[in-house]
């Protein structure tokens, strides 16, 4: 065996604990950059490692725990829009007043997008998507999330006011194939997830259906 | 069939500040985070501190997670635990008996995650036993390093026993588990 091979597996369980230090750290990381076979062996011990933690106790958080941690990362909701607004105003003035109105009517999502897209640059952009759901008349009711991976996850999130009667989820892939969602069923707080059997790339749209098909609430991915 | 979201579902959603997914997810963590952190800082405010600011480094760098390199619980617990070590040495916390923390893990208490692809739960007993029969040198060392984030050389320091023992208790004691593990699978 190549000795700087031996050298590194004997500390291949003190590495996987991440209690190597200095000189030594350095020669062993730089030497698993480039031997698959050793890296196989520390990933073992990092099996065990991660297992370890694991086996802790689990512990009730203090009440109020939760609500705490997500008023901290949060934003706070958006105040509502005024539904009618009335301009009377130049031509030049109205149509900067509409852009700046289109830019505060999609400003939560643009936020949105931007904070996805931070995540999806680090991630190399294949693992989250999140999509629009609407309604009748291009109305926002909720948000489909999509996970690209092993397998490939949607949840989708309909907005009380729209989520009832619902009962059939469909994709339509780009070839125009569509695929029923069984697991589909709403919760009481309007959400459903699980696996689907395509990659999320080659979805064209989610569509959501009452069971005659009445109402439908479409997420176009790629949007 | 109802199928709950994956971790890995939840965590996309906690990134992107959705309301909904984003109580689920720390719904689903809370207890595991915060367990961790009590069984090394001890103190409930503090570790309360820890588990905080947990979720909050996993909104802020969501975009490190990645699935190739480990589970979601799994990479959350790794921050705990190094959150927790970083507290008990800024605060200068009195050093918990490596004893006590071998105690509490081999005691059977889990909820397992929805889609856990980890151990199962008597895989993980077995784990539990294996820990157990350990001589308590090699458990005390692996402890110390697993979950009080100790070196060799600080362990060495602390039992006044040469450093090459303790790699080789610790060593000798992960290749146990390890073995272990593989016969599970």
């Amino acid at each position: 065996m190549d000795p700087r091979c031996q050298e590194t597996r004997e500390m291949a369980a003190n590495l996987a604990l991440g209690i190597v230090e200095g000189e030594e750290r350095g020669r062993a990381l730089q030497h698993l950059a480039e031997c698959p076979e050793c890296r196989a062996e520390v990933e073992k011990f990092s099996d065990v490692a991660d297992e370890l933690l694991l086996l802790a106790p689990h512990r009730e958080a203090p009440v109020g725990f939760e609500s705490r941690v997500l008023n901290e990362l949060l934003p706070p909701p958006q105040p509502k829009r005024r539904r009618r607004l009335r301009l009377v105003l130049a031509p030049a003035a109205a149509a900067l007043a509409a852009a700046a109105i289109v830019l505060a009517i999609v400003s939560p999502d643009l936020r949105l997008a931007s904070h996805y897209r931070h995540t999806l640059d680090q991630a190399n952009g294949r693992e989250f998507e999140s999509y629009a759901l609407r309604g009748p008349g291009d109305t926002h009711v909720g948000t489909v999330f999509s996970y690209e991976g092993s397998p490939s996850w949607v949840h989708i999130d309909v907005d009380p006011g729209a989520s009832s009667g619902l009962t059939q989820a469909k994709l339509v892939t780009d070839d125009g194939s569509q695929v029923p969602l069984r697991w589909f069923h709403l919760d009481p707080a309007g959400g459903s997830g699980g696996s689907i059997p395509v990659d999320p790339h080659h979805v064209s749209v989610l569509r959501l259906s009452g069971a005659s098909g009445s109402r439908t609430l479409i997420a176009k991915f790629g949007d | 069939m109802d199928v709950d979201p994956s971790d890995e579902a939840l965590l996309a959603g906690f990134a992107t500040g959705h309301p909904r997914t984003a109580a689920a997810f720390v719904r689903r963590f809370q207890g595991r985070v915060y367990g961790l952190a009590m069984t090394i800082v001890r103190q409930p405010p503090i570790a309360e501190e820890v588990a905080q600011e947990t979720f909050a480094r996993v909104y802020r760098h969501a975009g490190n997670y990645d699935a190739r390199k480990g589970r979601v619980s799994t990479w959350l617990l790794s921050i705990a635990r190094n959150l927790a070590i970083d507290q008990t040495r800024m605060k200068r916390l009195d050093p918990v008996d490596p004893e006590v923390i071998a105690a509490e893990i081999s005691i059977e208490n889990q909820v397992p995650g929805a889609d856990e692809v980890g151990l199962q739960p008597d895989e993980r007993d077995q784990l539990r036993s294996a820990i157990t029969d350990l001589p308590d040198d090699q458990r005390r060392a692996l402890v110390l390093s697993a979950y009080m984030g100790r070196t060799a050389r600080e362990i060495s320091d602390l039992d006044d026993v040469p450093l090459g023992t303790v790699k080789t208790r610790i060593r000798t004691a992960m290749i146990k588990l390890r073995d272990e593990l593989e016969v599970l699978e």
